[in-house]
């Protein structure tokens, strides 16, 4: 019980941390569509800190969430190339 | 570096690598082989117990018929006390009762009124509510069989039981004997042969243990206070007579256990032989460190010795030059492939001349991005492959909750081997450590799902170090993002 406290809460402020992250990122360079994926990432794992919380364990919902983490990430390659190739 | 330390170092690598590869086989294999000795060994010895306790309840059936006379009971119990042959009959009912080996054995009358009996102070007595009085007093020509707790003792009787009929086919009262069963504690219990845990043990039509634990301890030993009610005894009672393969499950006691059933039609019993999963893995993991140490311990450090020396032999041949000046040939032979991989200038690298050696650092920043999926393609499924040939194999890994880890995985070598090629220094120290931090967090996570395949759900603290590795991971990479974005 205290582990899965522990989990939830680590991932809740992990989930914080990055939204202020990039929110903060987003305003200061004036490039809001480059750090959408970061945004997005940190939605989910408020949705998975949720999801922990309330006990969902459905492997369905995991798969889901860990796909759509990935495709995130492939975003932010996406945007490092071209980022780093304009630069 | 001079060759005889580089071939010694590959060779101890690839002897290492050999090694992990050969062990598992072998753990794989030995796993097998011993699932099936032990399977054999299980029904062996649950067909031979079934034979002595079908061997035992026949004699016991001997006993009963030897001293059921069915005429001479059935006379008594049409006499009316009063009736002047009735004396003379109930002494030869108890010199009949009398000679069985039975502890005792007697005579009633509907609806379970004692008329003869081998202990005579039961006469008179009313044992109406004895189920064993009641099934026998149904009017069945069949023995009827049960377990009896002894009263005197912890142990138990076998009951036995039958109607009689008049002449007319008409219920005139019932026999009963009890027998002891103290044989049968003979046949079944504890299997040394088999294992430290191993036992067999009978349960009732109520799956109740009738025969004592190996392991519960107290008076009775589980016997008639234990219910066992678990995969095995469930498909006993079902008459599920597959044995080909001992499954595995939860026993009575919570213990995780490999075992067998047989069923014992009359008295509907089931014998059931059990022994621990856990004890089964020990004989397996002992193997397997006396098989290491034994075999591939000594072939790591010969394959060493033998790279050690095949390198001095080179190095004493070219004079001690060093390695970087002296595979010239070779790298000049697979230069026009290596020039095209990383998509430089091929014309710097003319046949017949040893051109400048890359280093590795640069062949990563100039390699093209179509290789980069290629070996990110490879290395991932290297490591499903290898991750999975330690669990369950590759045929029967946990499919749907490991491809969005390899894909991410995938992904993460990406970001990796495009770190090298990041303008930004900070960005590419950023990236690139971040990406392996992910990438040993997502790997961790593959381990741990395999494992719970196999073994089962694990406690939510284990989840918890390699949650913060990919946290951290996640951290670097937007942090070498943001540099990048500046």
């Amino acid at each position: 019980m205290i582990a899965d406290m522990v989990f939830m809460l680590f991932m809740l402020t992990t989930a914080i941390l990055i939204l202020w992250l990039t929110s903060n990122a987003m305003i200061n360079s004036k490039k809001i569509s480059i750090f959408l994926p970061f945004f997005f990432y940190g939605i989910l794992l408020c949705l998975s800190a949720a999801f922990s919380f309330y006990g969902i364990v459905d492997q369905k919902a995991w798969f889901a969430i860990e796909f759509t983490w990935t495709l995130l990430l492939l975003w932010v390659f996406i945007n490092l190339r071209r980022e780093n190739e304009n630069n | 570096m001079k060759l005889s330390k580089l071939l010694a170092i590959s060779f101890f690598a690839f002897s290492i690598i050999a090694s992990l590869i050969f062990a598992n086989y072998s753990y794989n294999l030995t796993n097998k082989q011993l699932e099936a000795d032990l399977n054999q060994q299980v029904n062996q010895v649950a067909k031979t117990q079934t034979q002595a306790i079908e061997v035992f309840l026949a004699e016991q059936e001997k006993i009963f018929y030897k001293t059921f006379d069915e005429q001479l009971f059935a006379r008594l119990l049409t006499l009316s006390p009063d009736d002047e042959q009735y004396d003379q009959v109930l002494k030869l009912v108890h010199n009949k009762l009398d000679q069985s080996k039975a502890i005792s054995a007697g005579v009633t009358r509907p609806p379970g009124i004692m008329v003869a009996s081998k202990i005579r102070t039961m006469i008179g007595r009313d044992v109406s509510s004895s189920p064993g009085v009641q099934k026998a007093l149904k009017g069945s020509k069949d023995l009827y069989s049960s377990t009896i707790p002894e009263d005197t003792s912890s142990s138990l009787l076998l009951g036995q039981g039958r109607s009689i009929f008049n002449k007319n086919g008409m219920v005139v009262g019932a026999a009963g004997m009890q027998l002891s069963m103290d044989e049968l504690k003979e046949i079944v219990g504890p299997l040394d042969q088999l294992g430290k845990t191993a036992e067999s043990y009978l349960i009732n039509e109520n799956s109740l243990m009738i025969t004592p634990s190996r392991f519960l301890t107290g008076k009775n030993k589980g016997v008639l206070t234990q219910k066992v009610d678990t995969i095995n005894s469930q498909n006993c009672s079902h008459a599920i007579e597959d044995h080909s393969d001992n499954i595995a499950f939860l026993d009575y006691r919570g213990e995780e256990v490999i075992g067998t059933h047989q069923h014992i039609s009359k008295p509907n019993w089931c014998l059931l032989i059990e022994v621990n999963k856990s004890e089964i893995l020990d004989t397996l993991l002992k193997q397997a460190i006396k098989g290491i140490i034994a075999t591939i311990l000594p072939l790591i450090f010969m394959f060493t010795l033998v790279g050690f020396f095949l390198g001095r032999y080179f190095d004493k041949k070219n004079d001690g030059r060093k390695i970087s000046r002296y595979p010239c040939g070779i790298k000049r032979k697979f230069q026009p492939w290596y020039c095209q991989l990383i998509g430089g200038n091929c014309a710097t690298y003319p046949n017949g001349r040893c051109g400048k050696v890359i280093k590795t650092r640069k062949f990563f920043i100039n390699l093209k991005l179509r290789y980069y999926f290629l070996f990110a393609l490879i290395f991932t499924m290297g490591c499903f492959f290898l991750i999975t040939s330690f669990f369950q194999g590759w045929q029967n890994a946990a499919f749907h909750n490991e491809i969005s880890d390899l894909f991410a995985t995938f992904v993460l070598i990406l970001f990796f081997f495009y770190g090298f090629k990041l303008k930004s220094q900070p960005a590419k120290k950023l990236i690139i450590s971040g990406s392996v931090l992910s990438i040993i967090s997502k790997l961790t996570q593959i381990i741990l799902e395999e494992y719970i395949l196999k073994f089962g759900v694990i406690p939510i603290s284990y989840w918890i170090p390699g949650t913060i590795i990919s946290f951290i991971g996640l951290f670097l990479i937007f942090f070498g993002f943001k540099e990048v974005a500046k």
